[in-house]
């Protein structure tokens, strides 16, 4: 596109001036409020990390610099690595979760059926439902006393003996558990990106491969994954993110437990900000999170330049 | 135009008449905040009712709630202090009082408190509330915790309905004999005890272990506080706790995932055989299982190995914030919560079916309810949690995590309380 | 595709079809309808074993409980003004920038672009300490405004990105046939391009509004009292300390869930266009 403005006429020259001051006025106010809201405090934030700084009812605690001494002391922290741990297998989970779901539901709902546009619509809930109501309601499904998990499973005869507390008898089950909710929560989101991926692929294409007698497989695998490389690439990335800094449906349901199995990085962030009032600490913790994003987000660029 | 020209009057009113400024201020509107944490419908009410006579009495003065759950409640506070928004009248747990009191959140008491009003509650009452040199606020409502017992189920396994366990040996016995597979499909379906070990509960079911064996937890040793948990008493008590989950099995694995509700309903269904819970959980098992009647009963926690009765019980407590702009009304309303007769404090303590720590209350014929009693006789040896100040935190980051690992088998012991020991000293340098 | 294959296969696929997609959605759907019947349930029948799938009769009991009870009321319309305000601003400015970096070149363009992708990792949990100082500085915790403030600098950068891949698919000319009868550049803006984009803005509105609807973290440190609370946090404090009663819970669940879910029935055909549109050109 830009090419195409660069070989118009004169008065698009005009119309697409390079050295004027308006095209900084349209993004003055988005510019202003990433600014002020999103990077100052990224940096403010980056910086609190390297101090000690608790918040009193004066407000008249200033951070006190201590180096790298926050970041040093997270790495002797036990709670610390078994949070980065919990947090690193949820995202790889919940990811590779919503992923497979969504590529799955895409692949059908890009089939021709009565009822595909209803289907299509019905599929989004989990994304719009609010994650309170959400972690509410896998709360209440998976209660061990009358939730509808323990009683289905007792019906269809797979479960015998005493019900299942899903949340908290044992470490593995209640992650297992969580990630459920996770990945359900985010099905939605890759399926509708990855179905518009499958529909952007030109109709022509699928014809020619029936004329040369391809199998669904070959199709899958020349047509149908090149296709999706691009689009998956960056869904993955942006549902890395988002999981990788989840909080409140995590939060709701378990606040961490038991014995660490969901306590993932932001919650322990907001445990050390929050709770036990250290700002500098807290802000390390958080810094991790930040760098192994910047680590991820930089991977994908490599990926995607050297794809090109 | 018009608004100057009212300002100006306005001002030469009040600069001429100070009985008028007076109605003037009078008729400005007070707000005052009082944060408490949610509750049963029927505390709540005395709480909205005390909101309404207040106000009746006040015209001048309105009182807004801010509610939270327990879970929050901690945090929430912290946050409305450091952000300059405290409330006028704060509601707090246990001990959290210790660590706010250090912060100075808080304004001293005693110039508002009567002393005949001091004197209505028992003494051990004002244990969280104090430091060197003042009163920081009052105890409200409470519960200490104990033992429920089902009596039929005891007849059944040959054990006297009468006689709860009155020490370890005797818990642990009884909790074998309770422990079956009754209907023979070689899983166990009772248990011999059980406990809530999920969320925030797994610590304050292992204090009074801790306490029984004589172990002191957390101690003042030379103007620092210094974990003890590792101690003899400590590795006693903290072996004899995971040992009922993972030796003698006579309590599941799966408390780690019970609240107190939880275990109450495996309780009412025959699960556990004994459970430890807390002293509302009376009102909630009569109401919504009275086909349990007389089939169970409560009794005190049983006494260590040495003979030491300990309980984990307190009162939750109430405060005026050092940044409330009301200080001497917030003061009225907080009275008026301890006034009336029954007083108001009473209602909703027995609305929650819990305790007070005022001397009148023990007295009450509520208290001499035999299902009831054994909570109100725990008073005696009940116990705070430990009132460090970054207490709440550790117990948060560390304990509760730590004490289902090892219900769960993934730590040891030993290993485990030198962990306790070394991250809570780590945190009161 | 599966038109002209045999008759057997064809229904076989078709069941296969039918078959995976069923079981898919009943996946995704099962929270939310177990939410709904639970909320119709009378007390009595919430734990009845086996349960009661379809609640019949209804009970609105405990919406009724939940409306007149608790202050579900106040934190509904706190939520509201907290999330109309957060849509109106940045769909709002978001559209400014997106048409600015879709029709100009400028210095620093590509690093704008750049910048509103790599924004989206900001972790929140660093964010909220600063930005509660900030906020706490400025006297401006415990407001509408604290919350609108920082939502929409959340929305704006997946917004602008968003709408600037809708924008660039409008055809210049008509823009400039806008010029040249005189209007000015807002003019063209307003009177041209946005008309044609009111799918691309639905879905960018729809996007902030679901968004600021159920902000949980910061909503639960800015707000510190009742009369402010927002929905998602307010909700998430009526899980009882001393009991928990699933019914009122379960109705609060479908109050949050219900608006959002039928805005976004209503606008669904935009929502996908919107969404795919800008998600692929990018």
């Amino acid at each position: 596109m830009n090419q195409k403005q660069d070989k118009s006429g004169g008065e698009d020259r005009g119309f697409f001036l390079r050295k004027t001051l308006l095209p900084y006025g349209f993004i003055l106010p988005v510019l202003l409020v990433v600014l002020v809201v999103l990077v100052y405090p990224l940096v403010r934030g980056m910086y609190l990390s390297f101090t000690h700084y608790s918040l009193d009812p004066l407000l008249s605690q200033k951070p006190v610099w201590v180096g790298m001494m926050n970041y040093v002391n997270l790495m002797k922290d036990f709670v610390f690595r078994l949070s980065f741990k919990t947090t690193v297998l949820w995202t790889v989970i919940v990811v590779s979760g919503q992923y497979i779901i969504g590529l799955v539901l895409a692949l059908l709902l890009n089939a021709e059926f009565k009822g595909r546009g209803l289907f299509r619509s019905l599929i989004l809930i989990p994304w719009i439902v609010p994650s309170i109501a959400a972690a509410l309601a896998w709360i209440w499904i998976y209660d061990q006393d009358h939730g509808v998990l323990n009683v289905m499973l007792r019906q269809l005869g797979l479960l015998r003996g005493e019900n299942v507390a899903w949340l908290g008898s044992s470490t593995w089950l209640a992650l297992m558990a969580v990630c459920v909710a996770g990945i359900w929560k985010g099905v939605p989101f890759m399926t509708i990106v990855l179905l518009a991926g499958l529909q952007s692929i030109p109709v022509e294409l699928y014809e020619a491969s029936r004329i040369d007698g391809a199998r669904f497989r070959q199709v899958v695998r020349y047509i149908i994954i090149p296709h999706l490389k691009t689009i998956s690439a960056i869904t993955l990335l942006l549902s890395t993110i988002w999981t990788f800094n989840q909080f409140d449906m995590v939060y709701i349901m378990t606040k961490g437990g038991p014995a660490y199995a969901t306590h993932l990085l932001s919650i322990y962030t907001y445990l050390m900000a929050f709770d036990a009032n250290e700002m500098g600490y807290a802000a390390a913790i958080a810094g991790v999170l930040l760098v192994v994003m910047m680590v991820i987000m930089a991977f994908y660029f490599w990926v995607t330049r050297r794809e090109e | 135009m018009r608004i100057r020209l009212s300002v100006v009057s306005a001002a030469i009113l009040l600069g001429l008449a100070p009985g008028v400024f007076q109605a003037a201020e009078e008729k400005k509107p007070i707000t005052l905040t009082f944060f408490h944490m949610n509750t049963v419908p029927g505390s709540q009410k005395v709480i909205t009712d005390a909101i309404a006579a207040f106000e009746e009495k006040h015209p001048g003065i309105r009182v807004r709630e801010t509610i939270v759950g327990w879970g929050d409640a901690h945090s929430q506070f912290m946050i409305s202090l450091v952000a300059k928004r405290a409330p006028d009248i704060v509601m707090l747990g246990g001990t959290w009082a210790t660590e706010f009191i250090r912060l100075k959140a808080f304004v001293p008491i005693e110039e508002f408190l009567p002393a005949e009003m001091k004197d209505k509650f028992l003494p051990n009452a004002f244990e969280a509330l104090r430091d060197e040199k003042h009163l920081y606020g009052l105890p409200w409502e409470g519960a200490t915790w104990g033992m429920f017992y089902r009596t039929n189920l005891f007849e059944q396994a040959g054990l006297d309905p009468e006689k709860p366990p009155g020490n370890w040996a005797e818990l642990l016995a009884a909790a074998k004999a309770l422990t079956r597979d009754t209907n023979g499909d070689g899983r166990i379906d009772q248990w011999g005890l059980g406990f809530p070990a999920k969320g925030w509960e797994p610590a304050d079911f292992w204090l009074p272990f801790m306490w029984q064996a004589g172990c002191r937890v957390v101690e003042m040793r030379e103007g620092k506080w210094r974990g003890v948990m590792s101690d003899e008493a400590g590795q006693t008590a903290t072996r004899f706790f995971v040992d009922l989950v993972r030796t003698h099995r006579v309590t599941p694995q799966s408390i780690t995932g019970m609240d107190w509700e939880a275990v109450k309903n495996g309780f009412v269904a025959g699960r556990f055989a004994m459970m430890f819970n807390g002293m509302w959980v009376v009102k909630v098992i009569r109401d919504s299982a009275p086909q349990l009647e007389g089939k169970w009963a409560t009794a005190p926690y049983p006494a260590g190995p040495t003979g030491i009765r300990a309980a984990l019980g307190y009162p939750n407590t109430l405060h005026i914030t050092e940044q409330s702009q009301h200080k001497k009304e917030a003061w009225q309303f907080m009275e008026l919560l301890y006034s009336g007769h029954p007083s108001r404090l009473d209602q909703y303590s027995i609305e929650v079916c819990s305790l007070n720590w005022t001397k009148n209350f023990i007295a009450l014929p509520y208290s001499k309810d035999p299902l009831r009693k054994p909570f109100v006789d725990s008073m005696t040896f009940a116990h705070y949690p430990p009132g460090a100040p970054k207490y709440e935190v550790f117990r948060k980051r560390i304990l509760n995590p730590g004490l289902q690992a090892m219900i769960l088998g993934q730590r040891q012991v030993k290993e485990s309380l030198e962990l306790f020991d070394r991250e809570f000293n780590a945190l009161h340098p | 595709m599966a038109r002209r294959q045999t008759g057997t296969r064809h229904i076989a696929q078709q069941v296969a079809i039918y078959g995976g997609v069923g079981v898919l959605t009943l996946f995704l759907l099962f929270p939310f309808l177990w939410m709904l019947s639970t909320s119709l349930k009378p007390s009595e029948t919430i734990f009845s074993s086996p349960p009661q799938w379809i609640p019949w009769p209804p009970t609105f009991a405990h919406y009724r409980t939940l409306w007149v009870e608790t202050p579900f009321a106040r934190f509904f319309i706190n939520t509201l003004v907290v999330a109309v305000g957060t849509t109106v601003i940045s769909v709002v400015i978001s559209a400014l920038a997106g048409y600015g970096i879709s029709r100009f070149r400028f210095r620093g363009d590509r690093l704008f672009s750049m910048g509103l992708i790599v924004i989206q990792m900001f972790p929140p949990v660093l964010l909220v300490i600063p930005i509660f100082i900030m906020m706490a500085g400025l006297r401006l915790t415990n407001t509408y405004a604290s919350l609108i403030i920082v939502y929409c600098a959340f929305a704006v950068s997946f917004c602008t990105w968003m709408l600037k891949g809708y924008f660039a698919g409008i055809p210049r000319e008509i823009e400039e046939m806008g010029l040249v009868d005189g209007c000015t550049r807002f003019q063209t803006l307003w009177k041209l391009i946005i008309p044609l984009s009111v799918p691309g803005i639905v879905a960018v509105a729809l996007f902030v509004f679901t968004f600021a609807w159920q902000e949980y973290l910061f909503a639960l440190t800015f707000i510190q009292t009742t009369e402010k609370r927002t929905l998602a946090v307010g909700l998430s404090f009526l899980i009882g300390f001393r009991e928990v009663s699933w019914g009122p819970l379960m109705a609060g669940a479908v109050l949050v869930t219900l608006p959002v879910v039928i805005v976004f029935m209503y606008f669904q055909k935009y929502l996908v266009y919107g969404l795919t549109l800008g998600a692929v050109k990018q």
